[in-house]
């Protein structure tokens, strides 16, 4: 990714200079004309345009536009960048006393400036319940306090140690006087981002416009208008890309990805993602909690054919050992339990289960997930059956449903390190709702949350992935690839692991060299 | 272009026709050709009918009666039906010659049909008014507007007041309905009428009354009619001469004195004896034995042999041709080629 | 004829309710919840519970159908769950959309179905009427979705006449979309015509109107069609009507801002404000617009009239 930005640099230096030069076209400058506007296929209406008032993906990137968080992770190097955040400093030793220094003259699309009353009035806002939602978990439990120390620094007191409590403050920032002076609808939506919120238009279109004021300048956006086109049918939107009438697209069928990718008149973009598909097991039935029987599946499946199977040959997810995402802060390549039917098979008769059945439990998108698995779990000596659910009731069931394995998907947050893992396999935690239990995971998680640097943590969660890899609380698959298609004279297309870190807003159309 | 002032039209005198007979119609057939058998519903008649004058034409349902007159309007629908005749001339014209163009001139203007059931004869969806004006529409070229007043003159002449030229056929009784359809097929003065069973569909009470109406505007308009009717009461009420038809042909025709006094036909006695006898309310009726022939059946001799009671073996071979009794009066019987037959009635 | 059309207006009363309820009690006992839908899973549940009762989910279920009706009857329809917008305002901004498309729609099958009804009826048992028949089977069976797909491969991606997806481009816009929702409707209209038709010309009265020398197209058009309209304007009434609920397969192909995706999409979110809106909406549009065509009826037979007016 970061290559192909750099050769667009490169290649966008190379016409500058070449148009610089006086050619014979009847090119007065050389100067490159942009397009006012740039057109964004989704498909879905914009719930809202307040950050803080909705989960939907579609909040999630275009708030990406019009708001501005204190640090950012970046997904492509791993690093954590400060944003309105300028630098941050520990003042404690042991990690609870954080000082955040904001930059100067940043302006709102109100007009007013970046004061730490803004950053206080968001947190404080954002860890209410009144207010829908909140971006991170547990945001209450962890700080004490948030504490103004003058117009640009901010004091976090922490109520115990959180070596990266850093990446929890990528949170979009509010302007408190906005909430002082307008009602809470026409405040919410108002950020310091490069672009502010456009014409919408519900059910056909949500707009962005650009914000000339934007305290980086505007140089890197040449685009005045950002405007997406709600298009529900995902392969009215290819047709659409490659008829032109969208500029650009992130959100495709996976059926598409060849027809795409071999267009002549589109530009193809693609990476790894941030959605790991895994098979859970039930916990709660005794059988499971044996190391071995969950190895028998592992062994049992081989990952290459669910890929070629469920997920088009590679084209919309590849394989994955490891529950962390490639994009995650702190990934290593793990060793992982491989493809051994033999030893499944063996495996499975000492422990003298042949012939039991298993119930895999799967939405309607798995199914062909859940077929592959099953028929796998056949081939070893396993009497596997499929039962399709409703995804709407999967909350439900994931706790009080019949099953022994699921296939399941997760979104992972890449910036936190610990905290994807934790949710999942700590006891109580948000995402164990399958009755996980481990006394080692728990000294390990909680060994991992005392250290005391950054540096230290990642290096415990290298082991913790290991662990994962070697106990299998469940079995990772796969991790999702995103794509995205443009028309060829649209550029700056920055491809996000997920739609929820999309970034459009670097989009710019070429009219004319 | 609006710059000639439209000069207000009338409606034509009624139609006059020099020709001895208005209608001239010789060795009609008409068959029906179905899937399942062939249908001979008219086997060969003859029919001339005078100016002015009224033919009554008798028969039990199922003789041809009806298919007859259709095919003076041409109205047979062709495929199933095949009509065939040496000719049918109305008001001087052959209407097998005729294109539909031609037809659609002549029906309605010179020659019109009353039909038998005056409920389902009107179109229910337009007002008695719209139904009468289109005739004139059609005929004489009028303008709604002119035809609708029209219309209405033609309503109070059969006896509906104008105010009600608004209304639609389900607001009216019978009696009043068959009114209209008469104001209909007499709008454009035709000199020719023919009324299929006007009357069968209504009360006795209502009968006299369209009857008369008929008469009346039959002596007004001087058409030709024939009424068609199973009625023989009817016959003798309005009818000049009667034919006699049984099995698609004519057994007897006359004058009303002829066929009534003087009648000839063993078929014609037996539809008179068939008669209740009003003054002698304890004697049996009366019926002809047997029923009419199967139609799909081509007979060899005469069609009324099984049921005849004068029968003997050679009507049962040989077809009977027309016999002239007299100038007036005809008949289709072999017996009277002996020259003492008699039949009971005459005896009486 | 005023007291029928106020009878029919008062009628709508109880339907409302009716309705309203039953979309209420049903969404609220479905599996799902849209509290905890809309909130994501960052929340504690304490936290889901205190929303679930600012948003007043824990009331009973009369309760809040009482409350939610009392703002109906003052013309205030809620808010949605999610994004919170203004019931009313969302469904009478897309209404238009789905109107004008649903007009265009009918316009179509009635200009296809009538004169091809016609035809095959008049032609009866011809290859001609063969032709129309099975065209129409056809019609009716190949699926609104991949009909509408066809269409956008051919004519606006391979043949650019049309736009790719929307509603922006005027009249252009329309014309797919009606076309696919008009054919379905067109096959089974072509097919009533026919029967209808077919019912008419055998009818008495045609004797008397050929016989005052009416020309047979005359014949045809003037007064048996006149009279076969009836159950063809029942049906078309009927089928309008339909598609003024919106039709989700055609707005998803097409991009149409319409109520059918507004409707199905708050029924798939839980979120019953808006789901039940637009139920209700839907309803007392769909029972105006037939009361309207059963209006119509009355010009078109005057027998109906007279029902209607009580003579």
């Amino acid at each position: 990714m970061k290559k192909f930005l750099l050769l667009l640099i490169c290649i966008a230096m190379t016409f500058t200079l070449v148009g610089c030069g006086n050619t014979n076209t009847g090119n007065e400058e050389g100067k490159t004309t942009y397009a006012e506007e740039v057109i964004v296929g989704y498909n879905n209406d914009l719930d809202t345009a307040d950050p803080y008032q909705s989960t939907s993906s579609q909040t999630h990137w275009y708030t990406n536009a019009t708001f501005r968080t204190l640090t950012k992770s970046n997904y492509d190097t791993g690093e954590l960048d400060p944003v309105l955040a300028i630098r941050w400093e520990e003042l404690s030793g042991n990690n609870t006393h954080w000082r955040v220094y904001l930059k100067e003259g940043v302006k709102f699309h109100d007009g007013t400036i970046l004061n730490a009353d803004d950053v206080v009035f968001t947190w404080n806002y954002a860890k209410d319940a009144a207010n829908v939602v909140k971006p991170i978990a547990s945001a209450d439990a962890m700080v004490k306090e948030v504490v103004k120390v003058d117009d640009l620094t901010v004091d976090f007191i922490l109520n115990y140690s959180i070596p990266d409590f850093m990446v929890y403050l990528e949170i979009k920032i509010y302007s408190k006087e906005a909430f002082d002076t307008m009602d809470k609808a026409e405040a919410g939506i108002i950020g310091c981002g490069p672009y502010k919120v456009g014409e919408l238009i519900s059910g056909v279109s949500y707009g962005l416009e650009r914000f000339d004021d934007y305290y980086e300048g505007i140089d890197e956006f040449p685009t005045k208008k950002i405007t997406v086109k709600v298009i529900p049918d995902l392969n009215i939107q290819v047709a659409a890309l490659q008829k032109g009438e969208i500029d650009y697209s992130f959100r495709l069928p996976s059926t598409s990805y060849y027809v795409l990718e071999s267009d002549p008149n589109l530009d193809f973009y693609t990476r790894d993602g941030v959605q790991s598909f895994y098979i859970g097991f039930n916990f709660r039935k005794e059988v499971w909690n044996d190391l071995n029987m969950r190895k028998v599946i592992a062994h049992a499946v081989n990952k290459d054919d669910v890929i070629a199977i469920h997920y088009e040959g590679g084209a919309t997810a590849t394989r994955s050992d490891n529950f962390c995402v490639p994009s995650g802060k702190g990934y290593v390549e793990v060793k992982a339990i491989g493809y051994d039917p033999e030893e499944a098979k063996r495996l499975l008769k000492e422990a003298g289960k042949e012939g039991m059945k298993v119930v895999i439990m799967v939405g309607k998108h798995n199914k062909a997930f859940a077929e592959t698995v099953q028929n796998a779990l056949n081939a070893v000596g396993f009497n596997a059956v499929i039962d399709e659910v409703d995804a709407t009731n999967w909350t439900t069931l994931k706790k009080t449903g019949d099953f022994d394995i699921f296939v399941g998907d997760y979104a992972s947050y890449t910036g936190a390190l610990l905290f994807n893992f934790d949710r999942f396999f700590t006891v109580g935690g948000p995402s164990n709702m399958y009755g996980f239990v481990s006394q080692e995971w728990e000294d390990l998680i909680a060994g991992a949350r005392q250290l005391n640097t950054y540096d230290e943590m990642v290096a415990e969660f290298a082991v913790l992935q290991q662990w994962v890899a070697d106990n299998i609380p469940l079995i990772p698959v796969a991790v999702s690839k995103s794509f995205a298609a443009a028309v060829k004279s649209v550029k700056g297309v920055k491809l996000a692991p997920s739609d929820n870190l999309q970034e459009i807003y670097y989009l710019y159309k070429i009219v004319k060299k | 272009m609006e710059i000639f002032k439209r000069k207000k039209k009338t409606v034509q005198q009624p139609k006059a026709f020099e020709g001895e007979y208005v209608l001239d119609v010789e060795d009609l057939k008409i068959r029906y050709e179905t899937d399942d058998a062939v249908v001979y519903a008219v086997n060969g008649i003859d029919l001339k009918l005078k100016r002015k004058q009224t033919l009554g034409l008798v028969g039990e349902t199922g003789a041809g009666k009806t298919s007859t007159v259709l095919a003076l309007l041409k109205l047979i629908p062709t495929p199933p039906g095949v009509v065939e005749a040496k000719k049918i001339l109305v008001n001087g014209k052959d209407v097998m010659a005729l294109s539909d163009k031609q037809l659609q001139q002549i029906r309605g203007n010179e020659i019109a049909m009353v039909f038998q059931d005056p409920m389902t004869s009107l179109d229910p969806v337009y007002t008695v008014g719209e139904q009468i004006a289109e005739s004139y529409m059609i005929h004489d070229k009028l303008s709604k507007k002119e035809a609708l007043e029209e219309a209405k003159k033609m309503l109070e002449i059969v006896g509906i007041p104008a105010e009600r030229s608004g209304e639609f056929p389900y607001q009216f009784s019978g009696g009043m309905k068959q009114r209209v359809v008469i104001a209909i097929a007499l709008a454009c003065r035709p000199n020719i009428l023919i009324a299929d069973e006007p009357t069968t569909a209504l009360d006795v009470t209502i009968q006299l009354q369209v009857l008369e109406l008929m008469k009346q505007l039959n002596e007004k308009y001087q058409t030709s009619t024939i009424m068609i009717t199973h009625d023989l009461g009817i016959v003798a009420e309005t009818c000049d001469e009667v034919a006699v038809m049984y099995a698609g042909q004519i057994v007897e025709k006359g004058t009303l004195e002829d066929v009534f006094e003087n009648t000839k036909h063993p078929y014609t006695e037996g539809l008179f004896n068939s008669l209740p006898n009003m003054n002698d309310r304890n004697s049996k009726l009366n019926p002809i034995k047997g029923l009419i022939p199967d139609p799909t059946i081509v007979f060899t001799g005469c069609p009324f042999a099984e049921r005849c009671r004068y029968a003997k073996e050679k009507c049962f071979k040989q077809k009977p041709t027309v016999k002239h009794l007299s100038e007036s009066h005809q008949v289709k019987c072999l017996r009277y080629d002996e020259a003492d037959f008699k039949i009971e009635r005459s005896l009486k | 004829m005023l007291k029928y059309i106020f009878k029919r207006i008062l009628i709508l009363i109880p339907l409302i309710f009716l309705v309203s309820f039953i979309v209420f009690a049903l969404m609220d006992n479905a599996p799902g919840d849209p509290v905890r839908t809309l909130v994501g899973e960052n929340m504690t549940e304490e936290q889901i519970e205190q929303k679930r009762e600012e948003l007043g989910f824990n009331d009973p279920l009369l309760v809040r159908y009482g409350r939610y009706m009392k703002g109906i009857f003052r013309g205030d329809f809620g808010k949605s769950i999610y994004g919170n917008k203004d019931v009313l305002k969302e469904y009478l901004f897309r209404l238009p959309y789905t109107v004008k498309l649903a007009l265009l729609s009918i316009f179509f099958t009635l200009i296809i179905s009538i004169p091809t009804g016609i035809i095959a009826a008049v032609k009866q048992n011809t290859w001609i009427d063969a032709i129309f028949s099975a065209g129409a089977i056809m019609g009716l069976s190949i699926p609104g979705f991949w009909l509408g797909l066809m269409l956008v491969l051919i004519f606006s991606v391979k043949l650019g006449w049309f736009p790719v997806y929307g509603a922006d481009e005027g009249l252009k816009s329309y014309i797919l979309p009606a076309i696919t929702l008009g054919v379905a409707n067109a096959s089974l209209l072509t097919r009533m015509t026919r029967s209808s038709l077919l019912d008419t010309i055998r009818q008495d009265y045609l004797k008397t109107v050929r016989a005052k020398g009416l020309s047979e197209r005359k014949t045809i058009l003037n007064h048996a069609f006149r009279n076969a309209l009836i159950p063809i304007a029942t049906i078309a009434g009927s089928q309008f009507s339909g598609l003024l609920s919106g039709s989700i397969i055609v707005e998803n192909v097409f991009s149409w801002p319409g109520i059918g995706t507004l409707t199905v999409t708050a029924i798939r979110t839980h979120d019953i404000t808006l789901a039940t809106g637009c139920a209700v909406l839907t309803t007392m549009f769909t029972a105006v617009t037939l009361l309207i065509v059963d209006v119509l009826y009355a010009f078109i037979d005057p027998r109906i009239k007279a029902q209607y007016t009580g003579k």
